[in-house]
């Protein structure tokens, strides 16, 4: 481990190496990014109404259906034009979002009471029928909702009146509140709209902030000011614009010139590309959400032997992989990445067995394995993401010095994730994962033996009954206890290898103020934004 | 001329038959599973979910079968949606078909425009300075990759000409100035590596033309050289240019893939790639078909002008 | 070359090429090229894939005389390997397209008939469809390697050459010395083999040369697509779209595979438009050489 990466991540500011300090363009106010949710800066200037915020967003959504469309492009323009029943603030604490109250009225039954007066985009009053058509549209299996799998817990919901709506759930599931307060997964669609249109892929109606009034695909989505919107006074914005410009060298162009206000770069060097940029402020990451994850295939040798496995574990230098590839802005992880703390593990990688790089180790195992003169592996990385591939060269190059020659193999991304979760590669394969909005989210489904997306297709007893009594465990100091034993013992084992967390840098043009945004590792770099607090100065 | 255009038309059938049924199969031989694309990770495990969309999307019947299920539509007009978004593949050609045609148009103009008078010039001074340096200038954008000439558009233009419009695009019903405006640094990325190839072309053909017998009798019979270069050799030589300029239209429009990537313009080039990337069968065959009967009838309009100026010389 | 015309009978061409300024250039540069590429083990200071932690994205210094890419490797031994990986695609592709392309035009333009339709209808399929769009299609149904690589751009050239072979034969067959062979009772296989090739073949070699150059700059696009050649083998193409985003911090990125890639268009260009300087239909008779 380098000197760069040495503090934990995720509950002290983050680590600033020379490279990261310099502040872009003169008279940048510091916009440190600070532990995890951030409030900033500090408003001494009163809120001023008006303007167009300009977003560079780099893929064009493949719709705008947040009950349809499965990418996190459409989400992160979805959920300003829809609300969701409950919501998490910036410092990630649930509270109501259209639900002005609820009750939980056993384990598996809850209450919720709307918000009065909450009018759709296109003026009719919501009503608890929307509620629970919302629901039901997912769980509809000609919708073909990639949430359908998240809501199957749902045993039935009611509208016994205009105002109220009743959740009955098949048994006790904890992250039911996190996957209601997830906007793409909780929100609130009418009823009316859907019926006349058939999806919301290119119309939309919602509660939020924001009003759809065009979406060009390939071009630009443009939202307008909700005049309605049932928090008094916001948004500050009349408008908010996501510009959709597919190459990165272009968006940076794009801010230098001041055409665009905000983008988002996983790019480590966006700050010297950025350097000298007048009137442009980067952002660090809040904390490190988003991970790379590699699978072994274990439904064959060499990689059913677990020596193996600690071999390729012990066999990569984590640390110089984040000094090298992210310049050190990544933190050690487990699946539940350090930005989850304490769900997640935030430590170096002494804390976890078999982390610490160690060829000598890596070769004794492989020799104990019966490869003592080495052995010869594939692994597959997508192009779509240099990051992922510059990642895995340096992975080849450690992984050759424990004697473990890979062939890296290129595979489009359409191949690349199919062959992933299918586990449908030759020897080892790597995809950047996603932020997921609750612990349980996060592993049952790619670790559990019994389903069709276990990564690697291993099985394991122990780790299947961890996942059972993490998701239907209540008590949160059981839970975090839980899915600390199964993050060691996924290591133990070395199930799977995570190379690294890393984040995304925000770019913004400082006539930006009042941003707000909660981490994640979603496009946007955030798991939500609140542009509805954002104005320009 | 009418049987020609006619037996031409006809023709125009099983070719966009067979590239119609050979995107179809290439396309499905693309390894790559849109059901895993469309449902996401974790939705996709759900084998009742799978099948179901799998049924809905006609996945499931043989590949003849689909082939001709899609081709009945299209014959009635009808070129179905997106498997991956649900738009209408027609809204989306409708869409992104005039950006791409105004691309392409404009960066062949600049492409002609810049690249005959220098082919011109160069053959009429072979040899010398300016023939020389025609050749530097040709070779430096021949050589430069056009997504690499665009880069360095876009950021230099941020750096030094931050007022000058680089990216985005202003359709051209809405304000024909400013999206020729806004549409001139891709066209230009775009448009100079083709002037450099037909200026070199140009040349070629003007230096094989000076010296055909025609050219030699009106010289010798004291034809002021300006007029011999002009009226007798320029338009003889300009045939076989406009024949290659057609065969590097087609090729255009498979440049502007990438143009419009760099510069973020909302043209076909987009939409088939992300196309094929998600495994998009039904917008890729939708796209394929367009972009294939335009170049197809660009050829034919490009082999009657070819005919038209041809007979025009017999009877000189 | 001046546009002067010469009515004296063309002299041996070898020593003509070898007076031609643009022969000479082009050879020389393609040599320099196919050295390098020869000789990259022994000219190359470090690995072409070897990862010095600590020393990314470096300007040029002593130790690395072209400085070092944003993973840490030297870019003189990534732009000196690249040239096999480069000259490696380019050449096998073009050398299949031409063997294949002769084949297909030259049997095509002799014997004629119903296969010849058929195939016209064939190219014309494949003359409409966008290349660059049937590249991907292509690199994507086959997965990126290096031999599928060269597998697709040979078709997608492949078209050319069979047309060009195809109509130079047409233009031949009715000809004198041809036909005269025939009346001799020449076999077919003489026909094509003594007389109809070698007058195809200066042509050909034309095309060789500019299809070169427009390779190498395929190659470059689909790597700019992804679809190029697999890392972290170096090719120019995949160093140059990966290092243009990093242009303004650190131009040494692009520089070299720039510089690179428009050699190597060069030098086949160069010879390319000295050949076809030397082909000028009047000095070569397109009907004249009658072995």
């Amino acid at each position: 481990m380098t000197d760069r990466t040495q503090d934990p991540i995720d509950s002290i500011p983050l680590p600033l190496d020379h490279t990261r300090r310099t502040f872009l363009g003169a008279g940048a106010l510091a916009l440190l990014g600070l532990a995890a949710p951030t409030v900033r800066p500090a408003a001494a200037q009163a809120p001023k109404r008006g303007g167009t915020l300009v977003v560079a967003a780099d893929v064009s959504p493949p719709g705008l259906d947040p009950q349809k469309s499965a990418a996190a492009h459409s989400w992160m323009i979805a959920e300003h034009v829809y609300s969701t029943l409950l919501r998490r603030d910036p410092k990630m604490n649930i509270v109501g979002d259209l639900a002005e109250s609820w009750q939980v009225v056993s384990d598996t039954t809850f209450v919720f009471k709307l918000r009065k007066g909450v009018v759709w985009h296109h003026g009719r009053e919501l009503a608890a029928d929307d509620v629970k058509y919302s629901f039901e549209r997912m769980l509809d299996e000609k919708t073909a909702s990639p949430w359908r799998s998240n809501w199957s817990i749902i045993d039935r919901v009611e509208a016994p009146d205009k105002a109220t709506v009743r959740f009955v759930i098949k048994r006790p599931f904890a992250p039911f509140f996190s996957y209601l307060a997830t906007p793409h997964y909780g929100a609130i669609v009418p009823r009316d709209i859907v019926e006349k249109n058939g999806d919301l892929q290119k119309v939309a109606s919602g509660t939020g902030p924001f009003v759809l009034e065009r979406f060009v695909p390939d071009n630009t989505v443009v939202l307008k000011r909700n005049p309605s919107y049932y928090e008094s006074g916001l948004p500050y914005l009349d408008g908010l614009e996501y510009r959709i410009i597919p190459d990165e060298a272009a968006r940076l162009a794009a801010l230098r010139a001041g055409t665009v206000h905000y983008l988002w770069s996983v790019d480590p060097l966006i700050d010297r590309q950025l350097q000298g940029a007048a009137g442009v402020m980067l952002r660090e990451p809040d904390g490190y959400c988003a991970q790379h994850g590699m699978a072994f295939n274990q439904t064959k040798a060499p990689f059913t032997d677990v020596r193996v496995r600690r071999a390729v574990s012990v066999g990569i230098s984590r640390g110089e992989i984040i000094a090298s590839v992210l310049r050190g802005h990544g933190a050690i992880t487990t699946k539940i990445p350090p930005c989850d703390a304490p769900f997640g593990y935030s430590g170096d990688e002494k804390g976890l067995p078999y982390y610490v790089h160690d060829a000598a180790l890596a070769k004794r195992l492989l020799a104990e394995a019966g490869f003592a003169g080495g052995l010869d592996t594939t692994l597959e990385v997508s192009p779509r993401f240099p990051q992922t591939v510059r990642t895995g060269e340096v992975m080849k190059e450690q992984l050759a010095g424990a004697g473990i020659r890979v062939t890296l193999k290129q595979v489009e991304w359409g191949a690349a994730i199919k062959n992933f979760v299918r586990t449908e590669y030759d020897g080892m394969s790597m995809i950047p994962l996603v932020w997921q909005p609750d612990p349980d989210a996060h592993v049952y489904d790619i670790f559990h033996s019994g389903s069709a997306i276990n990564l690697g297709k291993f099985k394991d007893a122990k780790v299947d009954q961890l996942l059972e009594q993490g998701r239907t465990t209540l008590d949160r100091d059981r839970r975090i206890a839980i899915y600390r034993e199964l993050q060691q013992h996924m290591a133990d084992q070395a199930y799977l290898i995570f190379p690294y967390a890393s984040g995304a840098t925000e770019a913004l043009r400082d006539t930006v103020k009042g941003y707000v945004s909660i981490p994640g590792a979603q496009p946007g770099s955030r798991s939500r934004q609140f542009f509805k607090q954002t104005w320009l100065g | 001329m009418t049987a020609y255009v006619a037996k031409r038309l006809l023709l125009l059938i099983p070719t966009l038959l067979g590239v119609s049924a050979l995107t179809f199969l290439l396309i499905h031989l693309i390894p790559g599973d849109l059901v895993t694309i469309l449902l996401g990770i974790t939705a996709s495990q759900n084998e009742q979910t799978r099948q179901a969309l799998i049924h809905a999307l006609h996945l499931d019947r043989p590949l003849a079968v689909q082939y001709v299920l899609w081709l009945r539509d299209v014959l009635r007009g009808d070129l179905g949606h997106s498997l991956v978004t649900g738009f209408s593949v027609r809204d989306e050609l409708a869409r992104s078909y005039p950006v791409t045609l105004q691309l392409a148009l404009m960066a062949m103009s600049i492409a002609v425009a810049v690249g005959i008078p220098l082919g011109v010039l160069a053959a009429t001074r072979a040899g010398r300075v300016l023939d020389a340096s025609t050749r530097v200038f040709s070779l430096l954008f021949i050589s430069a990759p056009a997504f690499f000439i665009g880069t360095v558009v876009i950021i230099g233009g941020a750096r030094y000409a931050p007022w000058m419009p680089t990216l985005g695009h202003v359709p051209f019903t809405e304000s024909p100035a400013r999206s020729v405006g806004a549409m001139l640094p891709a066209a230009a990325s775009l448009g100079l590596a083709i002037s450099a190839i037909i200026a070199r072309f140009t040349r070629g053909s003007m230096l094989e033309v000076l010296g055909q017998d025609f050219v030699r009798t009106a010289r010798a019979k004291g034809v002021a050289d300006r007029a011999v270069v002009y009226k007798h050799a320029l338009r003889n030589a300009l045939i076989p240019v406009v024949a290659m300029a057609g065969t590097q239209f087609v090729y255009l429009i498979g440049g502007a893939v990438i143009i419009e990537e760099v510069f973020a313009l909302p043209g076909m080039g987009r939409v088939v790639v992300n196309a094929i990337y998600q495994r998009d069968y039904t917008m890729i065959q939708g796209a394929v078909l367009l972009l294939t009967s335009a170049a197809v009838l660009v050829n034919l309009a490009l082999d009657l002008v070819y005919r038209l100026i041809d007979r025009r010389i017999l009877y000189t | 070359m001046s546009g002067e015309p010469s009515d004296t009978p063309a002299p041996p061409r070898v020593p003509r090429a070898l007076r031609s300024g643009s022969f000479l250039a082009g050879g020389l540069i393609v040599a320099v090229l196919l050295v390098a590429a020869l000789a990259a083990p022994w000219l190359a200071p470090y690995g072409p894939t070897t990862i010095f932690p600590g020393a990314e994205i470096r300007p040029p210094d002593l130790r690395f005389w072209l400085g070092t890419d944003e993973v840490g490797r030297d870019i003189l031994s990534r732009v000196l390997y690249g040239s096999r990986v480069s000259l490696g695609v380019a050449i096998p592709s073009v050398a299949l397209a031409v063997l294949a392309g002769t084949t297909v035009g030259v049997g095509l333009g002799y014997w004629g008939g119903a296969p010849d339709l058929l195939a016209m209808r064939v190219f014309d399929v494949l003359f409409a469809f966008p290349p660059i769009l049937l590249a991907i299609a292509l690199v994507a149904a086959l997965g990126p390697s290096t031999v599928n690589l060269v597998l697709t751009i040979a078709v997608l050239t492949l078209p050319q050459f069979a047309m060009l072979t195809r109509s130079a034969t047409l233009a031949l067959k009715p000809q004198d010395f041809v036909q005269a062979a025939r009346a001799l009772g020449a076999s077919h296989a003489r026909i094509l083999g003594a007389h109809l090739l070698p007058n195809i073949t200066p042509t050909l070699a034309v095309q060789t040369s500019l299809s070169l150059s427009i390779v190498i700059l395929v190659e470059a696009a689909l790597s700019f697509l992804g679809l190029g050649t697999q890392p972290p083998a170096p090719s120019w193409g995949s160093m140059l779209s990966r290092g243009r985003q990093y242009m303004t911090i650190a131009p040494w990125l692009v520089l070299a595979p720039g510089l690179a890639i428009m050699l190597a268009v060069l030098g086949f260009n160069l010879l390319g438009d000295a050949q076809r300087d030397l082909l000028d239909p009047r000095r070569a008779g397109a009907g004249g050489r009658n072995p």
